[in-house]
């Protein structure tokens, strides 16, 4: 019979719960039963593993909502196992129930200040940087005090050099590099970290660097808890002299202190000033007994000893300035290492393939003038995972390449529409360069190796054929996303741009959240796809913001197909969708006022679903100033300006579109739209050819000549082409104009049978804009009809009414008075 | 599995109704336990065989060929099935594993990516111990067994276990299930 304690500790692996190993352990007689507690704690980690797999892959339908719901838990954080003790208190890995994620919280042992830990869970809360752990919340619940933040996996730097030796200079300087990049931004919140060292920075499995243990930061003069500042926050050895003394106070120069004594760590594996304790420390400080780095790790660069014997000052003001600058400085030691090396050449997709060129790194070069280059472009990222469905990962990284480059605003950098025609082309680079009017290009592609993913790039001289610039970048897959902004930096400075504040502000991206970072990649494909697929496009870019509530480009593309999905909507909750949707793009503007899609967003919201047609105006005209190379942005208020019958000024904008994206079907089908409603029919179809040509089987360029062949009386062909459309996405905006073409072709058997049948979708939940019950009106001659539900469809805004100025659809109304009342009043004329 | 439900038609009333050809029935034992061994074998199967769809059609195919042929089971509920099951995937995921170390990889850039990643689990806890920790699973005795299985393994809930294991209620599953949970510790002890 097993022993009380262990069928007591095995009942908490079964509910999911923490086991006190140490405390069972002392309850236990023999030896034996310990070593069947040893086997028991590792069933105690399988379990976790097997209770990780079910929490992050869909449930089961006939599983319970939360089958560990008796398991332990902090407000609405399921604990899963302890990962760390601390002065401060326990960090739990534990489950996120409402967002679903995994998160490390710490909750500290005694409960303070409930006020001070909110205070400074906001004030961490609002540090973003790829170099700092990000913290997600702080509460206080059941007079536990708390704090949860991103899981970080990998290694501490100090078991790093404990088992694996001290590393070289190169690597110590390029890791405190980050380190010091990380500091600043804590000192730029206002905040202080108070316990930089070795065993607080983590290096994830991919590279990347994080400083922990936020938990230890202390607001910057907040005379309340100076006590708390000055006092025992900081491992002894870390700890600057001054904090030593009695009243003193922590300030950002005992925080260099700190980056000092972790950089003579690195590179030595021991510690400036050591003592077993605080008093002996305080002697060694007095006696000033403390090792010359020279000692510790001889043959160090003169740059590297210079900098931490700076750092280690025991006079702050002697320290550098800032974190920043010791940044600076540890940067110009890995540079001055890099440029010594050369890199070995590697492949790269289609176009380079041709050329295996070796290349140094760009930090290399000695930067040539370069002409002013105005015009850049991205070609699909290459998906070398060997695994098809990572596409998408390839895909949306290129979108997010282009759209940081975009923010430069020397640049002009067309869409990824635009270059999708490339994306296994072999042609020669200066032919893709001609043909899409550009003066460089950026290949790349990605590999995928387990949780980590290996993205090279390279920037093209297509005059040479040559490799300006290149760089292979590890990251974890969380990673991937914001190296992209990391990547438009390094292009721009290979082109010696000179960028702005705002623009290098805009460049700088936290890592994300991996599932965030996944599902916008996901969502990003899907939403260029049919019609059809919106709906799963908005459910994944919810998540995105979800995951990421301050992730901008996510916001701005929720709004985005949010808003045409209101059409299908219910009027219950239509008014309640458009004020979300205008918050959302609202709030990426605010997150982010120099991306340029917010503003489409916040345009689009304006003119579709307020009805608001100056200040749609003026936020496309933001739009177009911020990124003057955005098509979508520019088709768009093509369309606002062909509604309000401005038909001459859209043309020449949806030109405009044409000439920055000539690949680009969507902007072909906008221009030969606009000549449609100019009654220009011939034009009208050779755009929407040109995008069939661009886009064979485009079923939206299909709909938009069988709308062409309608209006020209050509009703056969104007059925074939619609059914065309058809065939490629059965959606319901399309199969009720086949009705009202039916309608006018004078077969009212099939035009009510496609209705009848709408009927039964819309029973299902599929509805279409009711608008188009007018035009079926209008073509079967029921004048009265078709005005009453026209004015009910301007009363609800919707947005197929928005074009009643120009669509030739509604010719029929036009001679009738009420109809030019109900322009006037519709506020389009 | 049956909520707890004893209305709830059982998955051996369905295999019994698959034997006689009903169709429907084996949707619906798949429907049963398709997701949730999904889940499980997305942990047991190595990195190039870990999407979604992979693992889907893996264990889906599995399950199809192992419940029509399953000829006479004399199990004694479902949660006896579901250790079958498991066991039967288990068996093909290793099948697997050695028939692709026999296929040789297309390039040397297939070869890096697809060399017999570790599982998940693999990865995590390493095989050796993974290893230990199936042997001794097979060690237990049945109840035991597809205790240890349905609460850690499936996630399945107390109410679940007791109405497979026939138990009164779900205290009582709880109690197998740590009983069993010792019993794998000792086993798992003797076989290091």
């Amino acid at each position: 019979m097993a022993p009380e304690p262990l069928i007591e500790a095995a009942g908490h692996i079964a509910d999911g719960e923490v086991v006190d190993w140490q405390g069972m352990r002392g309850a236990l007689a023999t030896s034996e039963q310990c070593e069947i507690a040893d086997e028991l704690q590792l069933v105690a980690k399988i379990a976790a593993g097997h209770r990780q797999l079910h929490a992050l892959l869909p449930a089961a339908p006939d599983t319970p909502t939360d089958p560990n719901a008796d398991r332990a838990s902090w407000g609405h954080l399921a604990l899963l196992d302890v990962v760390g003790h601390g002065s401060f208190g326990t960090v739990y890995r534990a489950w996120d129930t409402r967002l679903q994620r995994l998160v490390a919280l710490k909750l500290f042992h005694r409960a303070p200040d409930p006020d001070l830990v909110m205070q400074e869970g906001r004030m961490l809360a609002r540090i973003r940087h790829e170099h700092v752990v990000t913290v997600y919340g702080a509460d206080v619940i059941g007079g536990v005090a708390g704090i949860w933040m991103e899981l970080v996996h990998g290694e501490t730097l100090d078991h790093i050099v404990r088992t694996k030796g001290a590393l070289t200079p190169p690597e110590a300087a390029a890791i405190g590099a980050d380190v010091a990049r990380a500091l600043t931004a804590i000192h730029e919140a206002g905040l202080l970290h108070c316990d930089v060292k070795a065993q607080n920075v983590v290096r994830e499995t991919g590279g990347r660097v994080v400083l922990m243990d936020l938990g230890a930061g202390r607001v910057i003069h907040d005379d309340e808890h100076e006590a708390m500042a000055g006092g025992v926050a900081g491992t002894p050895c870390y700890m600057a002299p001054e904090l030593l003394r009695t009243g003193a106070t922590a300030t950002t120069a005992t925080d260099v202190y700190g980056l000092g004594v972790l950089m003579f760590f690195l590179v030595s594996g021991r510690f400036p000033v050591e003592g077993r304790n605080l008093a002996e420390l305080r002697q060694a400080h007095l006696d000033g007994k403390s090792t010359p780095i020279e000692r510790a790790r001889p043959g160090l660069p003169p740059p590297y000893v210079a900098l931490v014997n700076r750092a280690l000052n025991a006079e702050p003001s002697r320290r550098p300035a800032s974190a920043a600058d010791v940044a600076e400085a540890l940067q110009g030691i890995v540079e001055a290492h890099a440029s010594r090396f050369v890199r070995l050449a590697w492949r790269l997709g289609a176009v380079a393939a041709t050329l295996l060129v070796a290349f140094l790194t760009w930090r290399a070069f000695v930067v040539p003038p370069a002409p002013t280059v105005r015009s850049i472009a991205v070609l699909p990222i290459k998906n070398l995972t060997g695994d098809a469905s990572k596409a998408y990962v390839a895909d949306g990284l290129t979108e997010i390449l282009i759209s940081n480059l975009a923010r430069i605003r020397a640049l002009r950098v067309p869409s990824l529409a635009a270059v999708g025609a490339f994306a296994d082309s072999t042609e020669p680079p200066a032919q893709v360069a001609k043909k899409l009017g550009v003066q460089y290009l950026v290949a790349g592609s990605i590999i995928q190796a387990d949780a980590q993913f290996r993205m090279a790039v390279q920037l093209i001289d297509p005059a040479t054929g040559t490799s300006k610039w290149g760089e292979e970048i590890v990251r974890d897959a969380s990673g991937m996303v914001s190296a992209q902004a990391e990547i438009a930096r390094y292009v721009a400075e290979r082109l010696t741009l000179d960028l702005s504040p705002a623009e290098t502000r805009g460049l700088q991206a936290a890592a994300l959240d991996p599932q965030a970072q996944d599902a916008y990649l996901r969502a990003l494909v899907l939403r260029n796809a049919l019609p059809t697929e919106r709906r799963e496009a908005a459910r994944l870019f919810r998540l995105a913001t979800e995951l990421e509530p301050g992730f901008a480009a996510a916001w701005a593309h929720l709004a985005l197909v949010e808003i045409p999905l209101i059409t299908e909507s219910t009027n219950v909750d239509r008014n309640e969708r458009v004020a979300m949707s205008r918050q959302m793009a609202q709030r990426a503007i605010s997150l982010d006022p120099s991306l340029g899609i917010g503003y489409a967003a916040l345009g689009t919201v304006q003119f579709y679903s307020d009805w608001d047609f100056a200040n749609a105006e003026k936020t496309f005209r933001t739009a177009l100033t911020v990124d003057p190379s955005d098509g979508f942005a520019h088709q768009r208020f093509s369309m606002l300006l062909a509604a309000r019958g401005r038909l001459d000024e859209a043309i020449q904008v949806a030109r405009e579109a044409v000439q920055i994206e000539p690949l680009v079907s969507q902007r072909a089908i906008a221009l030969g739209g606009i000549y449609y409603y100019a009654r220009d029919y011939s034009r009208a179809a050779e755009q929407a050819q040109r995008a069939l040509q661009l886009s064979p089987g485009n079923p939206t360029a299909n709909f938009l000549l069988g709308q062409i062949a309608a209006a020209r009386g050509q009703y056969d062909d104007a059925i074939a082409f619609v059914q065309r459309a058809l065939a490629a996405s059965d959606y319901v905006g399309w199969r009720i104009e086949l009705a009202r073409i039916y309608a006018a072709a004078h077969r009212p058997a099939d035009a009510q049978q496609t209705l009848q049948a709408l009927a039964e979708r819309g029973r299902a939940g599929e509805s279409y804009s009711p608008d188009n019950l007018a035009y079926i009106a209008a073509a079967e001659g029921r004048i009265d009809d078709a005005l009453r539900i026209l004015e009910e469809a301007v009363d609800q805004h919707q947005i197929n009414a928005l074009w009643m100025a120009v669509d030739p659809r509604v010719d029929p109304l036009r001679r009738d008075p009420r109809f030019a009342r109900l322009l006037a009043r519709s506020g389009l004329q | 599995m049956p909520d707890g439900d004893p209305s709830a038609t059982t998955s051996l009333v369905l295999l019994e109704r698959i034997r006689s050809g009903d169709a429907i029935a084996l949707n619906q034992l798949l429907d049963r336990y398709l997701p949730r061994l999904s889940r499980w074998a997305s942990g047991r199967l190595p990195a190039w065989a870990r999407d979604v769809s992979d693992t889907g059609d893996i264990v889906q195919d599995t399950l199809v060929r192992t419940i029509r042929n399953l000829g006479r089971f004399e199990a004694r509920g479902d949660g006896a099935l579901q250790a079958y099951l498991r066991g039967a995937i288990m068996n093909r995921i290793r099948d697997e594993i050695r028939r692709r170390q026999r296929i040789p990889a297309a390039s040397p850039l297939d070869a890096t990516i697809a060399a017999d990643g570790p599982s998940p689990l693999e990865q995590a806890f390493g095989r050796e111990l993974l290893e230990r920790y199936d042997r001794a699973i097979d060690r237990l005795d049945e109840e035991a067994r597809e205790a240890v299985i349905a609460r850690i393994e499936m996630g399945c809930s107390y109410a679940e276990i007791a109405a497979s294991l026939g138990k009164p209620s779900p205290d009582a599953a709880r109690m197998i299930v740590s009983r069993a949970l010792v019993s794998l510790a000792e086993e798992m002890r003797h076989g290091s």
